[in-house]
């Protein structure tokens, strides 16, 4: 019977040490972590971006900027105007979200941001959740339907101010 | 053995390498700036000229957009007679490329009103301007017809 417990014992005791041997106050360890940065052009999420409405800010980061507005009562078709790659290794879901001021104003308004030269309103071809492969690009084109006031009403002046680009 | 470890890592390699590219979401924003303008600033602008003939170009809703209004004229057009109309509006390539632009006339009697080389397509380079001018012609026609109801204006 003693034979039998002494080995139990053991094996509880040794137990007890290998979890003492486990608390700790406080380990402090060094890891080497590297986070680069990279200018649009070179991210993971690769913006490039094509001239004459396209170009990078003093940062790196894309800027669409036109010379002056679009007419009104018009369909303006700003050709490509940027290039999103998917520099990363897993395919993504892209949308793009047009913002004025702090308000998400994609579903209103009449600037289109397609994936193809042929996008229009009734064949959207809209950049969202638009699958991307790891390697892939898609070209964005943008255009502007100011000719369809009932479906996207807009008031002359300023109706987008930033865009957001979501990959996830 | 020394093979296998080799392979080994390789495959370690490049699980190391696809590994450092993988992301689970971005999102990014950016300054993206588009303004509508009234047609006389916009990327293609459309204004009357300060001659007697730019009063038939207005905006007469006031929303921005003007309109070709010679039906608007105190007295309607001659029946059998070539009417001219010279420099009614400019057309102004805002943009930073050049442009062909080009002016279609429709409606019932689009063959009788004439917008001259616009018609088939004239190239305007960056802050260059064009002059419209339109020449009806009204022989053949009845009192009252209606010779065209829009123009389109592209450029491209």
């Amino acid at each position: 019977m003693l034979k039998k417990l002494i080995p139990l014992f053991g094996i509880l005791l040794a137990a007890v040490v290998v979890m003492s041997t486990g608390a700790f106050t406080s380990v402090t360890a060094d890891r080497e972590a590297t986070i680069n940065v990279s200018g649009d052009a070179s991210a993971l999420l690769g913006l490039e971006a094509h001239a004459p409405y396209a170009s990078y800010d003093d940062n790196g980061a894309l800027v669409v900027e036109l010379p002056s507005g679009v007419n009104v009562d018009a369909e303006t078709d700003l050709g490509k105007v940027f290039t999103i790659s998917n520099n990363g290794t897993q395919t993504v879901n892209v949308t793009i979200r047009q913002m004025l001021g702090a308000n998400d104003v994609t579903d209103t308004s009449p600037i289109l941001f397609t994936s193809s030269p042929d996008g229009n309103p009734s064949n959207m071809q809209a950049v969202w959740n638009t699958p991307l492969g790891s390697g892939d690009s898609i070209d964005v084109y943008i255009k502007v339907y100011t000719n369809m006031q009932g479906q996207y009403p807009y008031q002359i002046g300023t109706i987008m101010d930033s865009m957001t680009i979501v990959a996830e | 053995m020394k093979k296998l470890i080799a392979l080994l890592a390789i495959i370690a390699a490049m699980l190391a390498v696809t590994a450092s590219g993988a992301f689970t979401s971005i999102t990014a924003e950016r300054d993206a700036t588009i303004s509508v303008s009234g047609d006389g600033e916009a990327l293609l602008a459309l204004a009357p000229t300060t001659t007697v003939n730019g009063a038939y170009f207005v905006d007469s809703d006031g929303d921005g957009a003007y309109e070709l209004r010679i039906s608007d004229a105190q007295n309607g057009l001659n029946v059998d007679a070539i009417i001219v109309f010279e420099d009614i509006f400019t057309i102004t390539n805002n943009g930073t490329r050049g442009v062909t632009v080009t002016l279609q006339d429709i409606g019932a009697h689009d063959d009788k009103t004439d917008f001259g080389d616009l018609e088939s397509g004239i190239v305007l380079a960056p802050g260059q301007s064009t002059t419209v001018s339109l020449s009806i012609d009204t022989y053949g026609l009845s009192m009252n017809d209606s010779l065209i109801d829009s123009i389109k204006i592209t450029a491209q």
